[in-house]
């Protein structure tokens, strides 16, 4: 599996290098989770160790306390610069996900995203999103293209082929880099116990409960679990039968977000 | 789980595709029994009958074990591997999506419906998948139930896509009957049809030959970028082919400058003097060399071709034409240029191969077509069939990927020098304008001596007989005047003649060049001698290539050339005449002599290769060859250094004619 591992490396490194070599103005959303951290992990190989691009993370302020605990020690230890991204308008007015997920998430964390993008001029920022999350992220390119208002359209995205990326966009259109698209989430905790990578210690068991995905405190349930170590979590993640996102709220809020794929013919 | 095998799959709709994936699935274990179970039951109870494809909808909802199911894409694995299950969808739109999946394949499958044989569709992937660097297929010929797994039905297909796939160079590693429905030949071989005795697909699957390693093809290493960290200048990129290791020589291209490699850098990885083939790395080097993205690295001992010309078949999936001219980028490898379509070779019938449109003047969407392009600047390339990786590119239109093709061949130069010619036609007066241009003048000196005359006499019959007058005298004149001033030696000045001896590679350009040369010497009206190496040795051909047979032949010319020089003849040679000594000997010799190296690359030389004698050399079936085998001594005190492959024949030519000019201000006087 290990070879496996090093094919996914280098092609995260690639793409990493194409963006950086690509768009002047990029930066990296960093979620504290295992997958953006693995992200950050490999802008460190990309750049042999150096931090080239600037993390970027967006606040809700309803993050589980740990998680800002965490990031204020990882980026004060490794002294990494950080955008830190709230929409202030909208938590001044009071939004919570009592006033429905959806709408919760998309004042806190979308316009909190378009804000920051807008305030730094960020041409382009790279995501740890993975295909086998979920549906929609299934359908993703590595360069993806947003329009201002994050449009995406999925029915026109362009070709990618022999590693070669569309990266010429007028300036209005952010560009979204995806370097784990091809990894899973048994490849990143099988990464992350290769490498050592530091992760946070909610994913691990504490009182047979742990968090498999995090977020924010009142939308993130923990899962049942005896799982303490990164081993132990990668031989459950073998045998479990539910989705990694199961304990994510705004999934289930919504007949889309959970809507099966539809697909053509058959896949 | 050691490897991840990616393999597309192409049929009709209808032929079978969900049924075959639903039952690979269900036969590797990829779903749950219980699943399966499930399913079953729903279809009794619904009184449908149980099909496997059935079995995607259930599997997609079991995705969330950690297995991808995408759009296009599905996961399994056997005991022994992983597979990546890509779909190449048959809708109208299908060429930009077919493309993006299957260029990641390893390998395909071409599912065929037995009572309905080979169809459009199916041709046309498979004509794609060939382009797309795929040559070995599994054809796996569905519903023989239906048929009554009769061998007979089984054969006529066989016939028909062995034909069709022999044409277009794939190789089909099995012919496998089945019935996705009744899982006959999926995972087992089983009793339907005793008459086959190949594998199932599973076994099939599981037997596929990988793609050659690319360890073993030479080093391609093109640059991503250059880092300066901590005072150092860090190369990174992605090594495509090859491999290399610290202390090799390299060398940069496409300016062709050499360095060696110092360290290779990784983070946070295991120390490894050697990098191969699929890696991402960093590098430095021990000499500082110009180094940018887009350069490609190569071992030194290896030739990157150049060229600024490209023959490559190229597919369309852009909505707007691609019309002859029209600005394009041309990305190959990280290098990045503006490039156009100079010619169109021909439009390519993906389902009878057949090839139409050579006077097209555009590459319409979804068109699969040969061309010729042209790049702003030469390109390190090679032809897709030596090395993938930088024998493919992507074509980019006003910002958007809409094009991909393959390299079948950097062009040789032949038709630049057709265009320096055709541009040349308009330089040079044929003796017609010459005559034309003449007479008019003649008639409107005519015509302005008897309006004077007229004005001043007024008189019309004096006018008429002064002005036919003047035309009968000033022949006379003229032919009287010109004899006389012949005879005037004062100030009378004449070229000297000189021996212009080209040397250079094999196919650098020498001849022609030297022949070009050739005539404008005549026609500055001098007397002037070719003497070209082929020529000289046709006329011989005894004459051997060894130092010592060589050295003697190009002494003997040069002896030659100095006696024509005494004789008020120009000389212009061209001959490889690679050893120092024989040149300098020759020199000696001849009272005045011009130098001109060609200093065409080796790499460019070799890609002309007119007469195929590189290759012939390469392949060792003739010996002693100049640049291969044998040694050239390039000529350190040469008076004239030209580079043909940066420059067109005319060019070169004035160059050379320039610099003779200088030194002899009389050569290209003109006549009087």
């Amino acid at each position: 599996m290990s070879q496996h591992l090093d094919e996914l490396e280098a092609q995260s490194i690639f793409i990493i290098r194409e963006a950086y070599a690509k768009f002047k103005r990029l930066g990296m959303l960093w979620s504290i989770g295992k997958d953006s951290t693995v992200m950050f992990w490999l802008v460190r190989k990309a750049f042999l160790g150096h931090c080239r691009i600037p993390l970027i993370h967006i606040d809700t302020t309803f993050k589980i306390p740990e998680m800002i605990a965490f990031r204020d020690r990882f980026v004060k230890e490794l002294n990494i610069p950080i955008v830190i991204g709230k929409n202030e308008a909208a938590l001044r007015e009071g939004m919570n996900f009592e006033r429905g997920r959806l709408e919760c998430c998309t004042a806190l964390k979308t316009n909190a995203l378009q804000q920051v993008i807008q305030a730094h001029s960020f041409q382009a920022i790279m995501l740890g999103i993975r295909r086998d999350e979920e549906g929609t992220r299934a359908k993703e390119r590595y360069f993806s293209p947003r329009t201002k208002d994050f449009e995406w359209d999925f029915k026109e995205q362009p070709p990618e082929l022999w590693n070669q990326f569309q990266s010429d966009y007028p300036a209005d259109i952010h560009v979204r880099v995806h370097p784990l698209l091809q990894w899973t989430e048994i490849n990143i905790w099988e990464y992350v116990q290769r490498e050592n990578i530091p992760v946070i210690d909610l994913y691990f068991a504490k009182n047979g409960r742990r968090y498999r995905s995090l977020g924010c405190a009142p939308c993130t349930g923990s899962i049942e679990s005896n799982a303490s170590s990164v081993t132990e979590i990668i031989e459950e993640l073998k045998r479990s039968k539910l989705s990694e996102r199961a304990g994510r709220a705004q999934d289930q809020a919504d007949s889309h977000a959970m809507q099966k794929l539809r697909v053509k013919g058959y896949m | 789980m050691s490897e991840l095998v990616s393999v597309v799959i192409t049929g009709e709709v209808d032929h079978g595709k969900s049924s075959l994936v639903g039952k690979l699935l269900e036969e590797s274990g990829a779903i749950s029994i219980s699943r399966i179970e499930a399913v079953k039951k729903l279809c009794a109870d619904t009184g449908k009958e149980y099909e496997p494809a059935f079995l995607l909808d259930a599997f997609e909802e079991e995705q969330h074990q950690g297995i991808t199911i995408d759009v296009s894409q599905i996961n399994f694995a056997t005991k022994t591997r992983e597979f990546r299950l890509i779909d190449s969808p048959g809708h109208r739109d299908f060429l930009k999506n077919m493309v993006s999946g299957s260029s990641v394949a390893d390998a395909a499958i071409l599912l065929i419906d037995a009572h309905e044989g080979l169809r459009e569709q199916s041709r046309r992937h498979c004509s794609l998948l060939k382009l797309l660097g795929i040559d070995s297929i599994l054809v796996v010929i569905n519903k023989m139930d239906l048929n009554k797994y009769s061998e007979d039905s089984f054969r006529k297909i066989r016939e028909e896509c062995d034909s069709f796939l022999r044409e277009l160079g794939i190789r089909v590693l099995h012919y496998i009957p089945v019935s996705a429905k009744f899982g006959v030949n999926i995972s087992i071989q089983n009793r339907e049809m005793p008459w086959y005795k190949g594998p199932s697909v599973l076994t099939a699957l599981d037997s596929l030959p990988l793609p050659a390693s690319i360890v073993d093809t030479p080093l391609r290493f093109p640059v991503q970028d250059v880092y300066k960290f901590d005072n150092r200048r860090i190369i990174a990129g992605r090594i495509e082919s090859g491999s290399l290791k610290v202390g090799d020589e390299l060398k940069v291209w496409p300016s062709g400058q050499s360095t060696k490699v110092a360290s290779i850098e990784r983070w946070h990885a295991p120390e490894f003097s050697e990098a191969r083939a699929g890696e991402s790395i960093g590098i430095t080097l021990t000499e500082q060399v110009f180094i940018q993205r887009g350069d490609i690295l190569a071992q030194g001992n290896n030739i990157v071709p150049i060229s600024s010309r490209l023959e490559a078949t190229i597919f369309w999936m852009g909505k707007t034409r691609a019309p002859i001219g029209a600005k394009l980028k041309i990305k190959l490898l990280t290098q990045e240029l503006e490039a156009e379509i100079i010619s169109i070779q021909g439009i390519i019938d993906s389902s009878t191969l057949k090839r139409t449109g050579f006077d097209r003047k555009f590459v319409d969407c979804n068109e699969v077509a040969l061309v010729t392009l042209k790049t702003a600047r030469p390109i390190a390339l090679d032809s897709f069939k030596q090395i993938r990786a930088s024998g493919r590119f992507v074509l980019v239109l006003n910002g958007q990927v809409t094009g991909g093709g393959i390299v079948s061949a950097p062009l040789r130069r032949d038709s630049d020098r057709e265009e320096a010619a055709s541009k040349n036609k308009f330089l040079q007066e044929s003796s017609f304008r010459s005559l034309l241009k003449a007479t008019s003048w003649r008639l409107g000196g005519l015509l302005s001596t008897i309006l004077l005359v007229k004005l001043f006499t007024k008189s019309t019959k004096a006018a008429l007989e002064i002005g036919s007058l003047e035309v009968l005298v000033k022949i006379v004149l003229y032919y009287f005047h010109e004899r006389l001033w012949n005879r005037i030696p004062l100030g009378k000045q004449e070229a000297k003649p000189t021996v212009i001896w080209f040397t250079g590679l094999p196919c650098a350009g020498k001849s022609t060049i030297s022949e070009e040369l050739c005539n404008e010497i005549r026609r500055a009206g001098h007397r002037v001698e070719h003497l070209d190496g082929d020529a000289v040795r046709e006329i011989f051909p005894t004459t051997g290539f060894s130092r010592e047979e060589r050295n003697s032949h190009i002494e003997r010319v040069g002896f030659l050339s100095s006696k024509l020089v005494k004789n008020g003849v120009f000389v212009v040679a061209s001959f490889v005449s690679p050893y120092a000594e024989s040149r300098d000997f020759v020199r000696k010799l001849c009272d005045s002599f011009v130098e001109v190296y060609v200093s065409t690359p080796l790499s460019v030389c070799e890609q002309r290769d007119v007469k195929e004698m590189y290759a012939k050399a390469r392949r060792n079936e003739i010996s002693n060859f100049t640049g291969v085998s044998a040694p050239y001594e390039a000529p350190v005190r040469a008076e004239l250094t030209i580079d043909a492959s940066q420059k067109s024949v005319t060019d070169c030519v004035n160059e050379v004619k320039n610099y003779l000019s200088a030194k002899d201000s009389n050569l290209f006087r003109g006549k009087i």
